[in-house]
């Protein structure tokens, strides 16, 4: 059992909080990500949890422990840094066990566990070579190792692949998320990737400006972001969003009014909105469809943007906003090509003027979110 | 283009020749005329060939004892190195991993105390000397270089420190490093070249330094440059003789240089070029 529990959590610096009450359970065995954009307070959260700051106020249990103010090392937890922080002067296999150094294990007994620790990594031929001599990928492994070596109940992740190059922190991504299933520990993860987030996370915290806007599953916050930012945030690429009116709240949903006049139907109960008010919709790129049968608005493609699998159209409409539509790779299509374009209710997303998400009166078939907790609880 | 490069080199490297000789001549010359009769050391115009004489060490060695003076000066500087080490790093340490608002305005006091003329204190020294019975002892005089070299000490190895990744002390502190594991075991390592060299320059600086050890010893704590200056007064100036006097004072910090050039280079140079 571990488990992370945080109580209104706050971090002040001098005078700017940058921390303002966080309140978050993380489940033994569970892959958690934090993730936001830079500033929002996510690796200070994440240096909280492991000691390495001061926690102004609120209280942090460790399995159910108060650990405000134990040491980190005392903690029980490892951290993985962004620059993965080896000690330069040292073997790989030094750099796993220096922990064990610290405690006084015996030289041979470090170097088995080491050892061990290395043929789980594939770093066996490596163990006595110093980190200058290692690619970014294997020292991404061994600082992994070092925190493998401890066994400890709690891993952290700060921004762990953000020094890799693409291809390479695809690799690392999928090592990561087979570790966590073989090794069955809590991680805590830290990154402003979102599709880091998407991939790896059982539940994504998302963050911004040092409070959380969203705590959910994967496909949860995909589907049922609680407010604009979170739903441009998730999902790439980015929603597109379209100032509208409320027309009309019937049975089906509520109709809003585009600027060209057209009007769509979000199968969404009104909440706040009151007929007349503005609003804002949001459809992601992926499902705006070019329709020459139904079109809700006809744009002009400024750039077209071909992905193999997809192509990415970026297509300016009346009244200057750009939408980005996301149609098939074979897609025939050019740039300065006038382009139908159709938004499906159902798949879209209102907010309202607070940009608070207006909730929907039936769950998409699209959702995925309980198969992702049925996953969970299997394992 | 390619060509431009190469014969810039070459200019370069001419002119790194040309100020090296420059900056070399005075000891090429001192090291020839040591040779020298007296006669010959102060003939117009100045001899380059002559018949070599051992003469003037003898004398020098007749008159002074050599390995007195030399023995206090290794006491003195390696002794002022080794406290200003032990008061320099802890107080680097803290400035650099945990400064304070006042951390800043602390290094350039400190630097500014360089600043001073040294004879501007000359008095009150010499009477807090003499009252408290360190006039003429290596005490005195390792207390003395050690406050000299220590803003020098505590700067160089501030900066050292500061290239040290913060991520990486954070690390060790999450392994369970103690303080002073983390200083001994990760720091210390890490910012060993460093601090060899800042050690080297301490030594050297402390060897060479002549106003202090000039105006408060006579004989008992008097290093090498005391030494030299014995031989510029009383009979007037005998040339060769000085000569001989300084190449032995400093012949053992020359040659303690010229093997640990690397080291200091790359101490000096640590962090430029990273």
């Amino acid at each position: 059992m571990s488990t992370v529990t945080l109580k209104n959590i706050r971090k002040t610096y001098t005078d700017t909080e940058v921390i303002k009450g966080i309140d978050l359970e993380i489940h033994d065995r569970e892959f958690v990500v934090f993730v936001g954009p830079s500033g929002c307070g996510k690796s200070t959260l994440l240096r909280m949890i492991a000691g390495l700051e001061d926690i102004t106020s609120g209280e942090l249990l460790i399995d159910g422990q108060p650990m405000n103010n134990v040491p980190p090392d005392k903690r029980g937890l490892a951290m993985v840094f962004q620059t993965y922080a080896l000690y330069p002067h040292m073997t790989v296999a030094e750099n796993m066990a220096f922990s064990l150094r610290l405690e006084g294990v015996p030289k041979a007994k470090r170097y088995e566990r080491a050892k061990e620790v290395g043929r789980v990594l594939q770093l066996g031929p490596l163990l006595d070579r110093k980190p200058g001599a290692l690619s970014g990928g294997q020292r991404q492994r061994v600082a992994i190792g070092r925190a493998l070596v401890r066994s400890p109940k709690v891993f952290l992740f700060d921004e762990p692949l953000s020094n890799l190059d693409a291809a390479l922190r695809g690799d690392m991504r999928l090592e990561l998320s087979s570790l966590h299933d073989s090794l069955q520990t809590t991680m805590i993860y830290v990154t402003h990737d979102q599709i880091e987030a998407m991939t790896l996370a059982d539940k994504i915290v998302v963050l911004q400006n040092g409070v959380i806007e969203q705590v959910g599953a994967p496909m949860e916050l995909y589907n049922h972001p609680c407010n604009k930012f979170v739903a441009g945030f998730m999902g790439s690429p980015k929603m597109n969003f379209l100032p509208v009116t409320t027309a009309s709240v019937q049975d089906a949903g509520t109709v809003v009014k585009l600027a060209n006049g057209s009007t769509v139907t979000v199968p969404v109960r009104p909440g706040n909105l009151k007929v007349g008010d503005r609003a804002t919709i949001g459809v992601r790129p992926e499902h705006l469809r070019i329709d020459a049968n139904h079109p809700t608005l006809m744009g002009e493609v400024l750039v077209v943007e071909r992905l193999g699998d997809a192509t990415s159209l970026y297509v300016k409409i009346a009244g200057g906003d750009t939408l980005i539509v996301q149609t098939d790779g074979n897609k025939q299509v050019a740039v300065r090509d006038q382009v139908p374009i159709s938004i499906d209710g159902n798949l879209a997303h209102l907010f309202d003027t607070d940009d608070i998400a207006v909730s929907k009166t039936h769950q998409p078939s699209i959702g995925m979110t309980q198969t992702h907790e049925q996953q969970i609880q299997s394992v | 283009m390619a060509t431009d490069k190469k014969s810039n080199q070459w200019l370069i490297g001419l002119l790194a020749w040309a100020v090296a000789c420059i900056l070399f001549f005075p000891i090429f010359w001192m090291f020839i005329t040591s040779f020298k009769t007296e006669v010959a050391a102060v003939s117009t115009p100045p001899q380059l060939f002559f018949t070599p004489t051992l003469e003037n060490y003898v004398a020098v060695q007749e008159r002074a004892a050599y390995f007195n003076y030399a023995w206090n000066s290794i006491i003195i500087s390696v002794g002022a190195t080794v406290v200003a080490l032990v008061l320099g790093v802890p107080a680097a340490y803290a400035m650099a991993f945990f400064p304070t608002k006042r951390t800043k305005s602390t290094l350039l006091w400190m630097l500014s105390t360089k600043m001073l003329p040294p004879v501007g204190v000359l008095v009150p020294i010499y009477i807090l000397g003499r009252e408290s019975g360190l006039l003429d002892t290596r005490v005195g005089l390792i207390i003395i270089y050690t406050l000299i070299n220590l803003p020098i000490v505590v700067w160089m190895i501030y900066s050292f420190f500061k290239e040290v990744p913060k991520e990486i002390l954070e690390a060790d502190r999450m392994d369970g490093a103690t303080t002073y594991q983390e200083v001994a075991y990760v720091l210390l390592p890490l910012a060993l070249p460093g601090i060899a060299s800042t050690a080297l320059l301490s030594v050297i600086l402390s060897w060479n330094e002549a106003f202090w050890s000039l105006n408060l010893t006579t004989f008992d704590a008097a290093p090498l440059t005391a030494f030299i200056a014995s031989f510029s007064s009383p009979q007037g100036l005998f040339w060769a003789k000085l000569s001989a006097a300084s190449t032995m004072a400093i012949a053992p910090i020359l040659l303690f240089g010229w093997f640990s050039q690397k080291q200091l280079v790359r101490g000096l140079t640590f962090g430029a070029v990273k």
